[in-house]
């Protein structure tokens, strides 16, 4: 199979036909992409402005609990972002831009699998109001990094095509 | 009337219209990420009142609210540059006036809230349930700031330009 076919199939899917027919299906998983956004950058500033320290207060075991509102808001994202591509695959795919949203989302997501396989065990110890080494700031560091150029392409979309 | 027109002429109101300087996506761009941190960083508090993380202390919520004040800045402003280039038009728009007054109520409701929990402070630290009045309180004030998200984005399919 090739792209063009790919493409074809995933245009031609129920959720593709589901979000163009319905007229305001697309305006409103924008709505919900928006609340994820909310929902994922609210918890990771907590989680991550914690973790640099910027915030000294409370302890990691308790603040760590917001990484599943993180979870939650990637979920919806991940879902609205599922029915925005599968409206219109031809012209996301072809997006630059979209691309681009892409790999730092692949980014994101990399520093996540990290943070969990080696950064979290170092420090679920630590006693309330201790800031992390160097090395968990970083990653912390990035989490930010990347979601908010997530979010600066995802706002430039429309300018190389839809969004 | 003639102060709108006269906002969309000047230097700001230009540089977000024109297509040349992509001022219009920039100005976006600083607006979604100051959403994402005021709302985001509200709708968190909420969490945690509601019973959310239950033994994380309050006081972490001082300093991030610190913190989401300068978002509230930064969309205060991208918002005004927004407003200059199309203040005509928005004023007409009943989802823009929506907006500005479901943040109005959201901020009363977040006063309310905040106020209500410095009452309970001693009692919250220790891990305890919050008040029914703090969590209907923190509800509300959740869902005012989710009802300003929705009706900015309408915004974008009824206005003219």
């Amino acid at each position: 199979m090739n792209e063009t076919v790919i493409l074809e199939t995933i245009r031609a899917s129920w959720i593709g036909q589901t979000v163009r027919d319905i007229p305001w299906m697309f305006s409103f998983l924008e709505f919900t992409h928006f609340v994820g956004l909310c929902v994922l950058f609210g918890s990771l500033l907590l989680v991550d402005l914690r973790l640099i320290g910027v915030l000294k207060i409370g302890n990691l075991r308790s603040v760590l609990k917001f990484t599943n509102w993180a979870i939650v808001g990637f979920a919806i994202n991940l879902l609205s972002g599922i029915g925005f591509f599968f409206s219109n695959p031809v012209n996301y795919y072809q997006n630059p831009l979209f691309r681009a949203k892409m790999v730092f989302v692949l980014l994101a997501g990399l520093n996540v699998l990290y943070f969990e396989l080696v950064e979290r065990k170092k420090i679920e110890h630590l006693a309330a109001g201790e800031t992390p080494a160097t090395d968990t700031r970083i990653v912390a560091g990035l989490s930010l990094f990347f979601w908010t150029a997530v979010i600066i392409l995802g706002r430039f979309l429309p300018t190389l095509g839809t969004g | 009337m003639e102060f709108l027109q006269w906002l969309a002429n000047s230097p700001v109101g230009v540089w977000v219209s024109s297509s040349e300087t992509y001022g219009y996506y920039i100005t976006l761009s600083v607006h979604a990420i100051g959403m994402g941190i005021v709302a985001g960083v509200i709708l968190m508090l909420c969490a945690r009142l509601l019973g959310f993380a239950r033994d994380l202390s309050l006081n972490i919520f001082d300093k991030l609210f610190t913190i989401a004040k300068y978002g509230f800045f930064f969309n205060a402003l991208s918002g005004a540059a927004l407003f200059a280039a199309n203040g005509v038009n928005l004023m007409k728009n009943v989802p823009f006036l929506l907006k500005l007054t479901f943040i109005v109520l959201g901020g009363v409701g977040l006063l309310l809230t905040s106020r209500s929990v410095e009452r309970e402070r001693a009692m919250l630290s220790d891990g305890e349930a919050a008040s029914v009045k703090i969590k209907v309180l923190a509800l509300v004030t959740g869902l005012l700031w989710i009802a300003a998200i929705l009706s900015g984005r309408i915004i974008a399919y009824t206005i003219s330009y």
